[in-house]
């Protein structure tokens, strides 16, 4: 059992050793919002020293997260279920504080980058939820670009 | 005697560095909230350690970019990051290593 897991494993008490696989090394260049966004060199975050979209709040709210993952053309949709042509974002929260954000594959399985450390895939978005990074607030979606 | 004296609270404070870093690291490896991550008591306790840890936050942004940006800022009072290299941490932490050769201490 990777020992990634095993220090995670209460900070995201959904996780198990079989609804996820570890993808990616560790980084400090990229976070889940960019990892979301398909970036691998940029950590999205509003607070100042951290990229954010022009024209989007520099604020820690849903409705900023919302408009800044707006500005690569998802809107907001109802279901997690893969839908063919389709590429969603799950965005997560505690209360009104978003915390992080998965992208769906076309497998229809989910990719995370968690904080500053791997990339897992993982079965639903409800693997990573439940812990620190709280539930799903929202669902986003845009045509999967080729 | 003071020679003895500044080695043995440098020796100190990278002491304490090494357990506060750690536990800063180990405590936000999953938050992708830099807000969380640089308001962590750790993270504050190490900017508490003063000038004497700027050294080795530069050492430690020369192995990987950690995000020491902050603590940097806090404890220097500079900010040699141009806007357009905000969330680039290669780029932040090349301009914070070149500001440390620049004052001589990396």
């Amino acid at each position: 059992m990777p020992a990634f897991f095993e220090q995670v494993r209460t900070a995201l008490p959904r996780l198990t050793a079989d609804n996820h696989v570890e993808t990616s090394p560790a980084s400090w260049q990229y976070n889940c919002v960019a990892w979301a966004a398909g970036i691998t060199d940029i950590w999205w975050w509003p607070s100042p020293g951290r990229y954010w979209p022009a024209d989007v709040p520099r604020e820690e709210s849903l409705a900023a997260f919302v408009a800044a993952l707006a500005t690569l053309g998802y809107v907001p949709v109802g279901s997690a279920a893969l839908e063919p042509g389709l590429e969603k974002v799950a965005l997560y929260a505690m209360g009104d504080q978003p915390t992080h954000a998965a992208r769906q594959l076309a497998s229809g399985t989910w990719t995370s980058k968690l904080g500053p450390a791997i990339d897992i895939e993982h079965a639903t978005p409800d693997a990573v939820a439940g812990g620190v990074y709280g539930e799903v607030a929202v669902i986003m979606v845009r045509s999967r670009l080729a | 005697m003071s020679q003895i004296t500044n080695a043995a609270e440098q020796s100190a404070v990278a002491a304490r560095f090494a357990v506060l870093a750690d536990q800063w690291k180990a405590a936000t490896a999953l938050l992708s909230s830099t807000t969380a991550m640089v308001n962590h008591p750790a993270y504050r306790a190490i900017i508490a350690l003063g000038a004497p840890v700027v050294p080795l936050l530069l050492r430690d942004l020369e192995r990987e970019p950690v995000h020491w940006f902050e603590a940097l800022q806090a404890i220097t009072g500079e900010d040699p990051v141009p806007r357009e290299h905000w969330g680039n941490s290669m780029a932040m932490a090349t301009d914070w290593l070149a500001w440390g050769r620049q004052h001589g201490l990396n």
